[in-house]
C-alpha cells in the first residue's frame, strides 16, 4: 500500500516538476491478519438471505451492501470561561443498500423513485448477533421494496424519455476485498475537552466589544463493518477532531460582524494544548476588534487577493465540489446539482502552473492536518490518490461504482455519509502552483496589477465568514453560507505597503471557469477542512455535512473581481450592559 | 430513510399522545388508563337513561411539595439581574419596556431505550436553557398583540452551567435581553399600524394582566438512578417481544427527567420549582397480512423514580400488549359506521381533551380566526346535567395514578388553581393565562409552554366528574339496550386510543378526531369481537350532546399535548361514557407488505434456512 502511494506521489512530482519536501505523510496502515468479528456472520447470512428477496413480476436484487457503525462522541460548548454544554454518546447504525435488476440498469441514480431505497436504522448497542440480523432483516425487506419502486419509476421515466445509444451502466465492477484494520480510539475525556475549551473561552471575559464568543469541541471515533453481496468484508475504524472558536460583534454603524478559528484532524493526540488555544483565541479576539474598526468596503472591480483560509476555502467552492464523476441523478431539471467539471475532462481548468492532487490515504498535507482520509471508501473501494489536474489540465475525476461517460470505474471516491448514496467526492484536495511566490512579491503582484488597472490599491480577502461547522450546539454564529459568504477579514493594500482593514466585503460572480484567469499563486499551503454535504443536489443548508473534507491550497490572485459591500440597513447596537 | 415524525403543532392543530419516540423509524401514540345515572341532554331531552347508581372511584391525591429554605443562587443572581436590565430597559425614552421575566429550564435526563432483548440508545443529557420575556408597550396594548393570530415559538439560549460563572450568565442575559428588546420594539410599531388598519375585534380586552407578584421557594431535586440496573430492566422486558411472528419491532424505553425551573420577574416574581418525571413505556409494531400497520403501546407515569411499579407489574403490561398485537393481527377490518358506542374510561379523556379542553383555551376566544365555539355559550347548558368537568393543575393523582399535568405555579408565574369549566352541564368558563379576554380579566394558573415557546393557556388535568355514575356492568348492558332501540346489528366498545387532534380554526372543520387501537363489536348477545382499522371523528356541540350516561370507573390518560406554546404534559380523567352515537371512518392503509422472508429465529425455529 505505502508503496503504491509513493509511486502515485512521484507522478504528481513529475507533473509539477519541483517538490521541495516530503510534504505528504500517511496515515498509519495496519495490517492485521484477516478475522471475522461477531457481527460479520450475522451480516453475512442475512445479506445472503436478502439476495433472494422477490416479489412476482419484479426485478430481484442484484447487489446488497450493509454497513454497520459504532460511533463514540464528545461535545463541549463553552463560553467566558463557563460550560454552556457538554455532551458524550455512543450509538450503533446500520445502513442498509438493496439494488434491484442488473449492473445496466437498476434503480440508483433517481431522485423521482423511493427514499426508502437507502434505509439507516438505529442499532442495537449490545452484541446481541440475533438482535442485528433481525434489524437487516427488516431494513432489507424495506430498502429491497423502496428499491423496487425506485426502479420501475425510473423505467417509466426512461420510457418516456429519448434513449441515448451510448448509454453507460449504472454499476461498476469491483475486486473484492477483505480488510481488518485497527481499532477504534477511545475518545478524550469530556472533562480534559471541557477544561481546555472554557480556558480558551475565558480569553474574551473582560472585552465587552464582542458581543458573544463560543468555543466548541467535537471528537468522534467510528469503529465500521461493511459487507456486501460480492463477499466484500471492510472492517476499520476512523475518528475525527473539531474544535471551534467563534465570536459576533457589531460596527458603530451595526453592521454584523463575525469570525472564527477552525481545526480538525483525525488524530486525538494532536488536540492542541491549552495555550495553543488560547493563542488561536486571543488571535481571534484581535482579528474582530480590528475588523470592527475597519472602514466599509466600496465598490471596487480589480485584482483580488485570497490568501491563507480564504483561498483554500474558495477552492472549496470553485474546484472541490465540482470535482464529482458521478452523473447527475435523474431527473434533475432545475435543480443545482454538483459536478460542473464532470464535462470538461481534458480541458484546461487552472493555469499551467497548477497541479491538484486528491488523496484520500493521507491523514496529513503539507504539514497540515487532511481529516478527509480513508483506506476504503462507502463502497469499499480502496482509496486511490488521484491527479485530477495536470500542469493545468483537468485529466480525472473522481468516481464512485456509478460510471459516467469520462470515468467507467470506481477510483475509491464514493463517498456517502450516513444517508445519502455513494457519489464521486473530494477527500483531500491538495492545490499546487510550481514557481509559487512569497507572500511579499504576491503582494507586490496585486498592487502591479492594481497599478495597471489604474487603482490606488488593491484587495487582500483573508478570511470569509462562516457558519458553524459543528452540529448540535446551541448558538449559530454568522450567516448560513451562500456561496459567497461576506468577509471576516479583508484590507485594502497601498502602495508602500500601507494594509488597511475593510469590513463587510462579498465577492461577486466567481465561477470555476474563472479558476483559469488566476496570474498569481503563493508558495505557502493552507488548510480548509469541512463536512460536505451528502446531498447530490444542493439544497440550502448543505454547509454541514457528514463528509470530512480537506482543501489545501495556495494564495492566488485574481486579475479582476467585483466587489460590494453589505448594504445598510444594520441591527440596531446593543444598549450597553449594565 | 424512512423517519416518522409525530410532532403536531401547528397553531390550530392540537393533539394529545403519549409522544412515546421509539428510535427514528418508528414512533407511536400511546393512551392509558381505563361509567351512570339517569341523565338528561339538555339539548336533547329525550336522552334520559334510568340506570342503577353506583360508588363513585375517584379519588384526588395532592402531593406535599418540599419548600426549599431559601432561594438558589441561581434564583438570587436571576433576581439580581432582571432588576437591573428592568430599570436600564424600562427607563428608555422611545420604547420602555414593562414587563422583563427570566426563567430557566435545567433539565436533567436520562432515556434508555431496548428493544427486542438488546439496548438501543442510552444517553444521560443536561440542557440549562434561558427562556426570556420580554413586553413592551403597556397592560392594554402591547407587542405580543398579534399573538392573537401569529406563531408563538421564540427560541431560547443555552446558559452556563456554573452558578458561579457570573459573566458568562451575565453576558447571555445581556445579549439576549437585547435581541428580545428589538424585536418587541419591531413588534409594536407592526401591532399599532395593525390597529389603525384592522376592524376594531368584538373582543377589547387587555393584552396582559396585572397579576401580583409570587413568592414561591420549592426545594431543587437531583436526577438519582440506578442507570445499569435499569438497563438490564428494559432490556429484559423488550426480550419479552420475541418470538411473536406478528411483532416485527418491540420497544421498552425508560426515562427520568428532573426540571429545576427559575422564575422571576422585574415586578417581583421569584419563583424555583423542581419536578421529576419518570416514564416507562412499552411498543410493539408489525404488519398485518392485508397492509394494514399495526402498533399498539402502553406507558406508566410516576412523579418518582420510586413510584414506578415492580418487574412483574411491567412484565404483565408488556403482555398484555403482545396479547392485543397478536388479536388486531387476527381481526377483521371494521367498516364505516354510525351508532351507539361505549367508550372506555381513556378513551373518554382523551375525546374530551381534543373535542372540548382546547376550545375552552382562553386564548381562543380572541383570536378573529379562531372557531370560538364556546365564546357564546357562557351560562348555558351544553351537555347532559349531571356532568361537572374542570382542569386542576394541583391535583397530583388520580385514584394512586400520578398525574402529568401536576404542576403548582404556571409558566408566568402565576400559582396554579382548579378552573371549573361545566357545573351541572352549564359552561361556565375558560382556561386562562395571563392573556384577558373579554369576561375575564385574569389568569387562573393556566399559562403554559414548552421552553423556547410563548406561553397561552392549556390542559393541565382536565376532568370528567359526574355527580351521577352506574356500574361498569350496568353501562355495557344499556349499550346493548341502545343497540337494540336503534335497530343496529352491533355497538361499538372503543378501548385503547393512542391519542388524538383537533382543529379550532375557522375556515377549518370544527372537528376532532380520536385514533383508536382497541375497537370491539358489542353484538346484542353480548359477544365483542375486536376490529382494526378506524378512526373516530366527529364534531364538538354534536358528540357533547349524545353523552347518556357515565360509568364509575375513572381512567387516566397521561400525554404529552402539542399545540402553539409546544409541548407540555398533560392527563385527562373521565370514567366511561355511553354514547347514542358516534361516527367512525377508515383509517389510511399503510400499504406496506409483511416481510418478504421469514424472520430469522422463526426460520431456525421451522428448520428453513435462516
Amino acid at each position: 500500500m505505502k508503496q503504491r502511494f509513493i509511486k502515485a506521489l512521484r507522478i504528481a512530482a513529475a507533473g509539477i516538476g519541483t517538490v521541495a519536501i516530503p510534504i505528504i505523510s500517511h496515515a498509519q496502515i495496519p495490517s492485521h491478519p484477516i478475522s471475522v468479528s461477531p457481527w460479520v456472520s450475522p451480516m453475512q447470512d442475512e445479506i445472503e438471505r436478502a439476495m433472494s428477496l422477490e416479489l412476482p413480476g419484479m426485478p430481484r436484487p442484484h447487489y446488497i451492501i450493509a454497513t454497520l457503525i459504532e460511533q463514540q462522541e464528545a461535545l463541549v460548548e463553552a463560553s467566558l470561561g463557563a460550560v454552556l454544554q457538554q455532551h458524550q454518546d455512543r450509538s450503533r447504525v446500520l445502513k442498509v443498500e438493496v439494488r434491484v435488476g442488473d449492473r445496466s440498469f437498476d434503480n440508483s441514480n433517481f431522485l423521482g423513485g423511493s427514499p426508502q431505497a437507502i434505509v439507516v436504522w438505529p442499532a442495537p448497542l449490545d452484541d446481541d448477533p440475533l438482535c442485528l440480523r433481525r434489524l437487516l432483516w427488516l431494513a432489507a425487506d424495506r430498502s429491497y421494496i423502496g428499491a423496487t419502486e425506485s426502479y420501475e419509476a425510473k423505467r417509466a421515466h426512461r420510457e418516456a424519455m429519448t434513449i441515448e445509444q451510448d448509454r453507460i451502466d449504472d454499476f461498476s465492477a469491483s475486486a473484492a476485498v477483505r480488510f481488518r484494520g485497527s481499532s477504534a480510539p477511545v475518545v478524550p475525556p469530556l472533562d480534559r475537552l471541557s477544561a481546555l475549551a472554557t480556558a480558551a473561552s475565558s480569553v474574551f471575559s473582560n472585552h465587552p466589544k464582542v458581543y458573544q464568543s463560543r468555543v466548541r469541541m467535537a471528537v468522534r471515533s467510528q469503529a465500521r463493518t461493511l459487507l456486501d453481496s460480492e463477499n466484500r468484508v471492510i472492517e476499520d475504524s476512523a475518528s475525527l477532531v473539531e474544535i471551534e472558536i467563534v465570536a459576533q460583534t457589531q460596527a458603530r454603524d451595526g453592521m454584523e460582524l463575525s469570525d472564527r478559528h477552525a481545526f480538525a484532524s483525525i488524530h486525538f493526540d494532536e488536540i492542541p494544548t491549552e495555550e495553543t488555544m488560547v493563542r488561536w483565541a486571543r488571535e481571534l479576539m484581535v482579528r474582530l476588534e480590528t475588523m470592527r474598526e475597519a472602514a466599509i468596503v466600496q465598490p471596487y472591480s480589480g485584482p483580488v487577493l485570497f490568501e491563507g483560509r480564504a483561498s483554500s476555502r474558495l477552492f472549496r467552492t470553485l474546484l472541490a465540489e465540482e470535482l464529482s464523476a458521478t452523473p447527475s441523478p435523474e431527473p434533475t431539471e432545475g435543480q443545482d446539482t454538483l459536478g460542473a467539471l464532470a464535462t470538461r475532462k481534458g480541458f484546461r481548468i487552472l493555469p499551467v502552473t497548477f497541479d491538484v492532487v486528491d488523496d484520500p490515504t493521507v491523514d496529513r498535507i503539507a504539514g497540515l492536518p487532511a481529516i478527509g482520509h480513508y483506506l476504503f471508501d462507502d463502497q469499499g473501494v480502496r482509496a486511490q490518490p488521484v491527479h485530477v489536474v495536470k500542469e493545468g489540465i483537468l485529466d480525472m475525476l473522481l468516481s464512485s461504482r456509478t460510471p459516467s461517460k469520462t470515468v467507467a470505474i470506481s477510483n475509491g471516491h464514493g463517498r456517502a455519509g450516513w444517508l445519502g448514496d455513494a457519489r464521486g467526492r473530494a477527500a483531500n484536495v491538495w492545490i499546487r502552483a510550481r514557481d509559487g511566490l512569497s507572500r511579499a512579491s504576491l503582494r507586490n503582484a496585486l498592487l502591479e496589477a492594481a497599478r495597471k488597472e489604474g487603482l490606488d490599491y488593491g484587495i487582500i480577502v483573508a478570511g470569509f465568514e462562516e457558519s458553524s461547522g459543528i452540529e448540535g450546539t446551541s448558538f449559530s454564529l454568522g450567516r448560513r453560507d451562500s456561496q459567497w459568504p461576506p468577509s471576516a477579514e479583508a484590507y485594502r493594500l497601498y502602495r508602500g505597503g500601507k494594509l488597511e482593514p475593510i469590513r463587510g466585503l462579498t465577492i461577486q460572480g466567481l465561477r470555476p471557469r474563472d479558476l483559469r484567469r488566476i496570474v498569481a499563486a503563493g508558495a505557502d499551503a493552507n488548510v480548509y477542512s469541512y463536512r460536505a454535504s451528502a446531498n447530490a443536489v444542493r439544497a440550502f443548508n448543505d454547509s454541514v455535512g457528514e463528509i470530512p473534507t480537506t482543501i489545501i491550497a495556495p494564495s492566488v490572485l485574481f486579475p479582476d473581481v467585483d466587489v460590494v459591500g453589505m448594504a445598510p440597513p444594520y441591527p440596531l447596537v446593543p444598549a450597553a450592559a449594565p | 430513510m424512512a423517519v416518522d415524525d409525530p410532532s403536531n403543532c401547528r397553531p390550530n392543530r392540537c393533539r394529545i399522545a403519549t409522544a412515546t419516540r421509539f428510535g427514528s423509524w418508528f414512533s407511536c401514540f400511546i393512551a392509558l388508563g381505563c361509567s351512570a345515572a339517569p341523565v338528561t341532554s339538555p339539548q336533547n331531552p329525550q336522552a334520559t337513561l334510568a340506570l342503577p347508581e353506583a360508588a363513585k372511584t375517584l379519588s384526588l391525591g395532592r402531593r406535599q411539595v418540599a419548600v426549599a429554605a431559601s432561594p438558589t443562587p441561581l434564583l438570587e443572581r436571576l433576581a439580581s439581574e432582571v432588576q437591573q436590565f428592568g430599570t436600564v430597559f424600562s427607563s428608555r425614552e422611545d420604547t420602555p419596556v414593562y414587563h422583563l421575566a427570566y426563567e430557566v429550564n435545567d433539565t436533567s435526563k436520562v432515556d434508555i431505550l431496548a428493544s427486542y432483548g438488546a439496548i438501543l440508545s442510552h444517553t444521560h443529557t443536561r440542557r440549562r436553557l434561558l427562556d426570556v420575556d420580554l413586553r413592551v408597550g403597556s397592560y392594554e396594548l402591547d407587542n405580543t398583540h398579534p399573538l392573537i393570530d401569529s406563531a408563538y415559538y421564540q427560541g431560547n439560549a443555552a446558559i452556563a452551567w456554573d452558578d458561579d460563572a457570573h459573566e458568562s450568565l451575565h453576558n447571555t442575559l445581556w445579549w439576549e435581553t437585547n435581541q428580545a428588546y428589538k424585536k418587541a420594539c419591531k413588534e409594536l410599531i407592526e401591532v399599532r399600524a395593525q390597529r389603525q388598519i384592522d376592524v376594531a375585534s368584538d373582543d377589547q380586552s387587555s393584552d396582559y394582566s396585572e397579576e401580583a407578584p409570587l413568592v414561591h421557594l420549592e426545594a431543587p431535586v437531583a436526577l438519582t438512578v440506578d442507570r445499569a440496573d435499569w438497563e438490564q430492566r428494559v432490556r429484559s422486558l423488550s426480550a419479552l417481544f420475541r418470538g411473536h411472528e406478528h411483532i416485527h419491532q418491540g420497544f421498552v424505553r425508560f426515562e427520568l427527567t428532573t426540571t429545576n425551573r427559575s422564575y422571576v420577574s422585574m415586578g417581583g416574581h421569584r419563583v424555583q420549582t423542581g419536578t421529576t418525571h419518570a416514564r416507562v413505556s412499552f411498543g410493539a409494531s408489525g404488519i398485518s397480512d392485508d397492509g394494514d400497520e399495526l402498533t399498539r403501546s402502553d406507558e406508566i407515569d410516576a412523579h418518582d423514580v420510586s413510584g414506578l411499579p415492580n418487574d412483574e407489574h411491567l412484565r404483565f403490561r408488556v403482555q398484555h400488549i403482545i396479547e392485543d398485537m397478536e388479536g388486531l393481527a387476527k381481526a377483521p377490518k371494521a367498516e364505516p359506521y354510525v351508532g351507539p358506542a361505549l367508550v372506555d374510561g381513556k378513551a373518554a379523556a382523551v375525546l374530551f381533551h381534543e373535542v372540548f379542553g382546547h376550545r375552552v383555551e382562553g386564548h381562543r376566544q380572541k383570536g378573529q380566526i379562531e372557531g370560538q365555539t364556546f365564546i357564546d355559550q357562557v351560562g348555558q347548558p351544553i351537555m347532559n346535567s349531571v356532568f361537572d368537568v374542570y382542569d386542576d393543575p394541583t391535583v397530583s393523582s388520580v385514584n394512586g395514578i400520578d398525574l402529568n399535568g401536576f404542576y403548582r405555579v404556571d409558566s408566568e408565574g402565576v400559582r396554579a388553581r382548579r378552573a371549573q369549566l361545566i357545573e351541572k352541564g352549564v359552561f361556565v368558563g375558560f382556561l386562562m393565562s395571563r392573556m384577558p379576554i373579554r369576561g375575564m380579566a385574569h389568569s387562573n394558573g393556566h399559562g403554559r409552554r414548552e421552553p423556547g415557546y410563548r406561553a397561552i393557556a392549556r390542559q393541565a388535568n382536565l376532568i370528567v366528574d359526574p355527580s351521577r355514575v352506574t356500574s361498569r356492568e350496568a353501562l355495557e348492558r344499556a349499550l346493548i339496550d341502545e343497540v337494540k332501540r336503534q335497530r343496529k346489528p352491533f355497538g361499538l366498545r372503543i378501548g385503547e386510543v393512542t391519542g388524538g387532534y383537533t382543529t379550532t380554526q375557522r375556515g377549518d372543520p370544527q372537528a376532532f378526531v380520536v385514533e383508536p387501537v382497541m375497537v370491539y363489536r358489542v353484538y346484542p348477545d353480548g359477544r365483542q369481537e375486536l376490529v382494526r382499522g378506524i378512526t373516530l371523528e366527529g364534531t364538538p356541540l354534536s358528540l357533547l350532546s349524545h353523552v347518556l350516561a357515565a360509568g364509575n370507573d375513572f381512567a387516566v390518560f397521561n400525554g404529552f399535548c402539542g399545540a402553539e406554546s409546544g409541548e407540555v404534559p398533560a392527563s385527562a380523567i373521565s370514567p366511561s361514557l355511553l354514547l347514542r352515537q358516534i361516527e367512525v371512518s377508515r383509517q389510511p392503509v399503510s400499504g406496506q407488505r409483511p416481510p418478504l422472508l421469514p424472520a430469522p429465529q422463526i426460520a431456525r425455529s421451522s428448520g428453513r434456512k435462516p
